[in-house]
């Protein structure tokens, strides 16, 4: 498992933007929820501040229009005559009352305070107490006035039902001066006038608290919610001066209103966004995650890929991927370059490319195990040779793994080829070596029991004829005595020819210095001299064809090579009427290549390949040991040359040819 | 069978164990006839009747071949071996009789059917002795098809 530790403070920075963005919504959300409160209550201010005001008005408007009528009232006692005064009075205030439902009851009152006409809508409304109104002193100061400039006053009771008596005092003219003779009295009840007073102009549901010099005259409230009323702090007030009194009105939002309905709104949109903003930053988390992730596990992939490319790349193997069964190479590293002497691109265009610089007489071979490969038959490893760009050989050792899609069918092979040029030149060197000490031991092997035998031979011979010389002595059969020591000094003489032979044949390659050029000429001329007699006895003509090289070579050993093969041509030349004997070069496959060839008796072409061996003879009446050929061999070998005895068959000549390292 | 002189094929190469073996087996107590060829290629014609071994009379069938294996041209190894895959030879006794005691030489001929392995003793007497026993052996208890 890999460890992603660059990412970890990108990591914690991205883990705090949803807070962050949780903290910075809610804060928005909280400032709006405070700043619509505000407003709200605000507003509501303004509106009961409003409302205050124009009850005030409405209720000063209202008086002064009463005042009015009981100013026409009054006036009465100016303008009409004393007799239909208190009829005309009467049907007046009658008439207004009706008009104006408001009205309590429309008095007159004498200046010491008793009622002398009274209007009222309700017949028996004894109840209505002008009395509790504390008069008395008002109506002592319009006596000792009389001054018809004052006008009309206000007088509140508390106690009941709120009243409010509006009194217009009147003045009669007695010797041209005015004397208070009584006043104009008209009751309202606030109960009633307010609400006819504020439902009118005013919002429902408000609160309305109405104050006189201070004291409290009506409250729309019930007396029950006003402890409860949570709103009862956020009233607003207006007041006005009338009638030598302070009104003050009091709006407070009700309960209910809308101010409740406002803030309601409010607290529910509060929670709204807040729920809102919680998704959002939980989704905003979880994009965060998702794009983390997924970046995060792309650059893990990256630098995954980005490893195993960098290891592909700086391979010093080549490693290649090649899709199947097109047998298009999807992949090659660079080191192609170095193994076959062809880019990577080389091989992408050309994806038989390998097949092509295989070694000519391994293409074959190599085509079939090619050809298996795409057909899912898996050769693990294989080993060839190609032909580098710069031509020269090299060994690569390839092993492949098929990658098998799901439905078992191959579709691609993954496979490394590394350079075993060196390695497998060793083995091949080994090989051979190996090869060539294995014949050398059979040889050692075939030598020794060759030896052992031929060395036997005349041994048996000596010993036998000498058991019967014994018996032949003791007799004194002297004829057959002499035959058989006859035949023991042959076996001895043979026994000695055998031994020179072995030791002929041991000293070659025994030579310890180094080779060197050697006229060949001169060699042949020296040979041809050792064996003048011979030659001039069986009349051969011994003929030096072309002109020799010099070889490179041991001068001795050449000598015997030489010696013996020209001793054999004359040893074997049969009863040829005209014996010769050639000697030469020619060449083959550029190639020089020596001969010695004669016109004797040849070889059986079933024997040839036998003439070689030790002590091989195809002739017991000749003379020698047999070992003549297989020492001339054993100096070719010496001179890591070869040799080859041709013949057309009995008394068709023989041709020895063999090839020695030029100068 | 008993009135008729045996035949024995000798091939041998070198003429003076040639006659060592003769002289061995002239001590043996019934006459036998010695026929001596020096390679291998005479003793194939001789077995197969070839050239101037053609005529039966003077070529009979012999009843023990004795073997040298060292021969010129066709070794001794390559005779038995055409010895033994001829249906009408393989049944006459194939004795090696040679000097070598190396091993691939004993292998070889075992696996090339030869019946029996000797190597010529160096002694006189043995040699001698080898031979009368030899001819008792494989002329008179030895039981053969014709």
């Amino acid at each position: 498992m890999m460890i992603h530790r660059p990412a970890t403070g990108l990591a914690t920075l991205l883990w705090i933007v949803p807070p962050l963005v949780f903290l910075f919504l809610f804060s928005g959300i909280y400032w709006m929820w405070r700043e619509t409160r505000n407003l709200s209550f605000q507003y509501i201010r303004n509106e009961s501040e409003n409302t205050a005001e124009i009850i005030l008005l409405q209720l000063s408007d209202f008086l002064y229009e009463r005042n009015k009528d009981l100013s026409h009232l009054a006036s009465l006692w100016e303008d009409v005559s004393p007799k239909s005064r208190s009829e005309k009075f009467l049907r007046d205030a009658t008439g207004i009352i009706s008009r104006e439902k408001t009205f309590y009851a429309i008095t007159y009152i004498d200046s010491s305070g008793n009622i002398v006409l009274r209007s009222s809508l309700q017949t028996n409304d004894s109840a209505v107490p002008l009395t509790d109104l504390d008069l008395k002193p008002y109506l002592d100061s319009l006596k000792i006035y009389r001054d018809a400039s004052i006008t009309s006053h206000v007088f509140l009771s508390s106690q009941g039902d709120s009243l409010i008596a509006l009194l217009k005092p009147v003045f009669e003219k007695q010797n041209d001066s005015s004397v208070f003779s009584g006043a104009v009295t008209g009751t309202l009840i606030l109960n009633r006038l307010l609400p006819m007073v504020i439902s009118s102009k005013v919002q429902q549901n408000n609160n309305i608290v109405l104050y006189v010099n201070g004291t409290m005259i009506f409250n729309s409230r019930s007396s029950s919610d006003t402890s409860s009323n949570r709103f009862s702090q956020e009233n607003a007030s207006g007041s006005l001066k009338s009638w030598g009194r302070i009104w003050k009105v009091s709006v407070s939002p009700h309960e209910e209103g809308l101010l409740k309905q406002l803030l309601d709104q409010n607290n529910q949109r509060f929670f709204i966004n807040m729920i809102a903003s919680a998704v959002v930053t939980i989704f905003i988390g979880l994009i965060i995650q998702l794009l983390y992730r997924s970046r995060f596990i792309r650059m893990r992939l990256e630098k995954s890929e980005q490893r195993y490319r960098r290891l592909a790349e700086n391979s010093p193997d080549m490693i290649f991927r090649m899709s199947l069964p097109e047998g298009r190479y999807e992949y090659v590293s660079p080191a192609a370059e170095m193994l076959t002497g062809y880019s990577p691109v080389n091989f992408y265009k050309d994806s038989l490319l390998l097949t092509k610089i295989v070694d000519p007489y391994q293409r074959e071979n190599f085509q079939k195990k090619w050809e298996e490969l795409f057909k899912g038959i898996i050769s693990n490893k294989f080993e060839y040779r190609i032909i580098h760009k710069n031509g020269s050989h090299r060994w690569l050792h390839q092993r492949n793994v098929v990658i098998f899609s799901k439905e078992e069918t191959p579709i691609a092979l993954e496979g490394i080829i590394n350079d075993t040029t060196t390695e497998k030149n060793a083995i091949l060197e080994r090989d051979k070596l190996i090869k060539e000490l294995e014949i050398k031991n059979d040889d050692l092997e075939r030598f020794t029991y060759t030896i052992s035998h031929e060395l036997k031979t005349p041994l048996i011979t000596i010993k036998g004829f000498l058991g019967y010389l014994e018996e032949e002595a003791t007799k004194g059969d002297i004829s057959q005595l002499h035959q058989d020591v006859l035949r023991i000094i042959k076996a001895t003489e043979t026994m000695q020819r055998l031994l020179n032979a072995l030791i002929d044949l041991t000293r070659i390659g025994r030579i310890t210095q180094k080779p060197e050029p050697v006229d060949i000429h001169s060699i042949i001329t020296s040979v041809i001299k050792s064996y003048s007699k011979q030659i001039k006895r069986q009349n051969v003509s011994v003929e030096i064809v072309s002109q020799l090289p010099n070889v490179m070579g041991y001068r001795e050993e050449l000598f015997e090579l030489f010696h013996n093969l020209i001793g054999n041509s004359l040893k074997f030349m049969g009863d040829q009427s005209e014996p010769h004997i050639k000697i030469g070069t020619y060449l083959s496959d550029n190639e020089t290549i020596f001969y010695v060839q004669d016109n004797g008796i040849g070889i059986d072409p079933r024997y040839q390949e036998r003439i070689f061996g030790l002590f091989d003879k195809l002739q017991i009446n000749t003379e020698g040991t047999g070992a003549g050929l297989a020492i001339v061999k054993r100096i070719i070998f010496h001179h890591n040359g070869w040799i080859k005895a041709e013949s057309k068959g009995i008394g068709k000549g023989t041709l020895v040819s063999f090839k020695l390292l030029l100068t | 069978m008993d009135n008729e002189e045996s035949v024995i094929l000798l091939v041998e190469d070198n003429e003076s164990h040639a006659l060592l073996a003769r002289r061995g087996l002239s001590q043996y107590k019934k006459p036998v006839k010695i026929i001596h060829v020096i390679n291998g290629e005479a003793a194939l014609d001789y077995l197969f009747r070839r050239g101037s071994y053609s005529d039966p009379i003077t070529s009979p069938r012999p009843r023990l071949i004795l073997l040298d294996l060292r021969l010129p041209r066709i070794d001794g190894l390559d005779v038995l071996k055409e010895v033994k895959e001829d249906e009408d030879l393989r049944s006459i006794p194939v004795v090696i009789l040679t000097s070598s005691m190396a091993e691939p030489d004993i292998i070889r001929s075992y696996y090339f059917n030869a019946n029996s392995y000797l190597v010529k003793p160096l002694d006189f007497n043995d040699f001698r002795q080898e031979m009368i026993d030899l001819a008792n052996y494989w002329l008179d208890w030895n039981i053969n098809p014709l």
